[in-house]
């Protein structure tokens, strides 16, 4: 064979795998983010049930939906996009099959909201949103200038610093609350409440 | 040289003013002010400054806070009602109780500069309804 026909076609093939094989990891990457997906497994349930109580799940005039990894994984490359991805995929396969995921304590891992909720995946959404001049609530204008001002700093603080219950419909605590009540008091025992005076 | 003249008297009048003015208003004492009025740990982690919550001009004239600016941050009284909504089974959402609904005042239990109270234990043991107030 032709040694230029044969780098041709050698060529061709490998520009038809490697446009196929990332048409196929874009397809994997798109259907596995999102509340559908991560909500099959078990553990997710009471997750995915409040993200379609919010706003970003869905719960608003416009029918927008906003998916799981948009917030949960980091948006400021591809690479750390799929580095994290996959990480997470490898851990969430393990632990839903190997471990016992009705002993994980969720209401207690609420308070890591800053490990596993990612800026660049906010405002690669809300773009404007730090620049913004005019707002239905001013104070806003205010708490998102203090938010870009510590950006600048050492150990800033996260979008979710303090929109702590953002994406959840500020319910997951109650959802959750429903297997695994954090407070021993029930109808049952209305009763036994003491009064002091 | 009559245009020179009044140029450097405004010049000096002007320079006498701004440093009366700077006399009479010295730049409180951010630090100082910060050491004797501490803040929760959760508005501390957020680095906020005494500006955040008070917008009067100077410290002198800072007021406790009422509801309404509470609520600038944190919604709505229904909002932080359903924060605790887990509670509500059995009236003990103390955001949404029994005996005042939702129009509780946030300054009745929380305290910014001083330790909080739980007005709910005034009359009820809660050692199994809830934890401490923040």
């Amino acid at each position: 064979m032709n040694k230029k026909l044969f780098v041709l076609a050698l060529l061709v093939v490998g520009a038809l795998i490697g446009t196929g094989g990332s048409l196929i990891t874009a397809e994997i990457v798109h259907n596995t983010g999102n509340e559908a997906f991560c909500g099959s497994c078990h553990s997710m349930e009471p997750m995915a049930k409040t993200f379609k109580l919010d706003v970003h799940g869905g719960n608003n005039d416009r029918g927008f939906v906003a998916e799981c990894a948009d917030c949960h994984l980091p948006h400021d490359s591809v690479v750390s996009y799929m580095i994290d991805k996959t990480k997470h995929g490898i851990n969430d396969v393990f632990v839903e099959t190997f471990t016992n995921t009705e002993e994980i304590d969720w209401i207690a891992r609420r308070s890591e909201r800053a490990r596993y909720v990612f800026d660049s995946g906010c405002l690669s959404c809300h773009q404007d949103l730090l620049d913004k001049t005019i707002a239905s609530n001013p104070k806003s204008l205010q708490t998102h200038a203090h938010y870009k001002n510590q950006l600048a700093k050492e150990d800033p603080i996260q979008c979710v610093s303090c929109h702590a219950t953002i994406g959840h419909a500020d319910q997951l605590r109650t959802v959750l609350n429903e297997t695994n009540p954090e407070y021993s008091f029930s109808s049952s025992k209305a009763m036994a409440i003491t009064k002091k005076h | 040289m009559k245009k020179l003249l009044i140029i450097a008297i405004s010049f000096f009048v002007f320079s006498m003013s701004w440093a009366t003015i700077s006399e009479t208003t010295p730049e409180p004492n951010w630090q100082e002010l910060a050491q004797e009025y501490s803040i929760k740990p959760h508005h501390r982690a957020l680095k906020f400054d005494c500006v955040m919550c008070h917008s009067e001009s100077t410290p002198d004239d800072y007021e406790p806070l009422e509801t309404e600016q509470c609520l600038d941050c944190h919604g709505s009284s229904q909002k932080v009602a359903n924060r605790l909504k887990f509670m509500d089974a059995n009236h003990t959402n103390p955001h949404n109780s029994f005996h005042d609904g939702l129009d509780l005042d946030c300054y009745e239990c929380h305290a910014e500069h001083e330790p909080s109270i739980n007005l709910c234990t005034r009359c009820h043991e809660v050692g199994n309804w809830m934890s401490t107030v923040k």
